[in-house]
């Protein structure tokens, strides 16, 4: 059993040509192994993965419109249900002008002292 | 606990310093905490930069190493290595991840 | 020195990133002890194997093809792989089956397997350590 702390600092990476974002997808792949536990710590740009406001929009390119584009809510949601947990840094939600009350249900804030707790806690420690 | 090790590869002049924090914060509660500075994150190893951002890691209880290639590869060598900073090669960080530290890259 | 598993899991494409060499140079010390070696290409990374690399000429050097001697990722996996054998180690280097689709990376070097984030987390659990070199966008 292995349980892996994913902190995710850059959000809307590659986002929109994958229709997700790459680490929540990998953090939501690891934790349905049996063997795997995972926590996704959202700081920096990626604390807005969190924000409730957030539209799932998609491309176009002449007569090709995507037609399932990233939708984080939905898949912070999915990664929770399947045992995930969903944390973000609290000091950064002012800075990107969120306060929890903008959060989507399910995620926890964390302060910056309760990092060093989670990374002693978690066997791997990754910084996305 | 075999002790932590964070592998520091961005620039500190400009860029993200958590991990220096969560180094500090973890040597400071006792840990045994290396930071091992590769690629453009060697630049903390410049005696003549970041004193400051040292001098915390220093006084919280971190050990700096750096990856002897990216120093060559920024002309940070002998007179221009900051004092406490241990150039060395990624032979250690191997030693390091085969003795079960636990180590992450930032 | 006793034998030791590591698991790398990478993900910046040769060329872009000084990242993707500093995690072979890892891997390169790993199989030179004999180490069992795992890698986990994911997102651009499965170009680092990618069979299609090639050399060039370099006019601002003044080097032809030959003279530039261009490093090409996907030999220093080779490297790498026979490295760990000669050492009795092994690399079991596995590109992420989406990735490399959604890339056309599937022409990749002997040695390279299809597989994905199951084989993490196998490895995560059995490794004696793993480490993580994310990307930057």
């Amino acid at each position: 059993m292995a349980s892996l702390l994913c902190i995710c600092d850059q959000g809307y990476r590659a986002s929109v040509e994958e229709q997700d974002d790459t680490v929540i997808w990998m953090a939501h792949m690891l934790q349905r192994e049996d063997n795997t536990t995972v926590a996704l710590l959202l700081r920096g740009s990626a604390v807005n993965y969190a924000s409730r406001a957030q539209e799932s929009v998609g491309v176009t390119f002449g007569d090709w419109t995507q037609e399932h584009p990233a939708d984080f809510p939905r898949d912070l949601a999915r990664f929770r249900d399947d045992g995930g947990r969903v944390l973000a840094l609290a000091s950064d939600l002012p800075r990107y002008g969120l306060t929890d009350a903008d959060l989507v249900d399910g995620v926890t804030s964390v302060g910056d002292a309760d990092v060093v707790g989670l990374v002693a806690e978690h066997d791997i420690v990754s910084f996305w | 606990m075999a002790g932590y090790t964070f592998i520091s590869s961005r620039d500190p002049v400009d860029g993200d310093r958590s991990v220096h924090q969560i180094a500090a914060d973890l040597a400071g509660a006792g840990h045994d905490v290396a930071l091992f500075l590769v690629e453009n994150g060697a630049f903390l190893a410049r005696k003549s930069a970041c004193g400051d951002l040292r001098e915390d890691l220093a006084s919280a209880g971190v050990r700096l190493l750096a990856d002897d290639f990216s120093l060559s590869e920024r002309g940070i060598v002998e007179g221009d290595l900051a004092e406490g900073v241990d150039a060395t090669s990624l032979e250690v960080l191997v030693d390091h991840l085969a003795e079960g530290r636990k180590v992450s890259w930032h | 020195m006793p034998k030791k598993t590591l698991t790398f899991m990478v993900m910046d494409p040769p060329f872009e990133s000084t990242r993707s060499t500093t995690a072979l140079r890892l891997m390169q010390i790993a199989a030179e002890r004999g180490y069992d070696i795992n890698v986990l290409a994911y997102e651009g990374a499965v170009y680092v194997p990618f069979g299609g690399q090639a050399g060039h000429p370099n006019p601002i050097h003044g080097n032809d093809v030959s003279q530039e001697n261009h490093p090409l990722p996907r030999e220093w996996v080779r490297i790498i792989g026979e490295t760990a054998e000669k050492n009795s180690g092994t690399l079991d280097w596995v590109n992420c089956g989406m990735c490399a689709d959604e890339r056309g990376a599937n022409d990749v070097v002997p040695g390279v397997r299809r597989g994905g984030p199951p084989a993490l987390a196998a490895w995560m659990a059995e490794s004696d350590n793993t480490l993580i070199i994310p990307t930057r966008g």
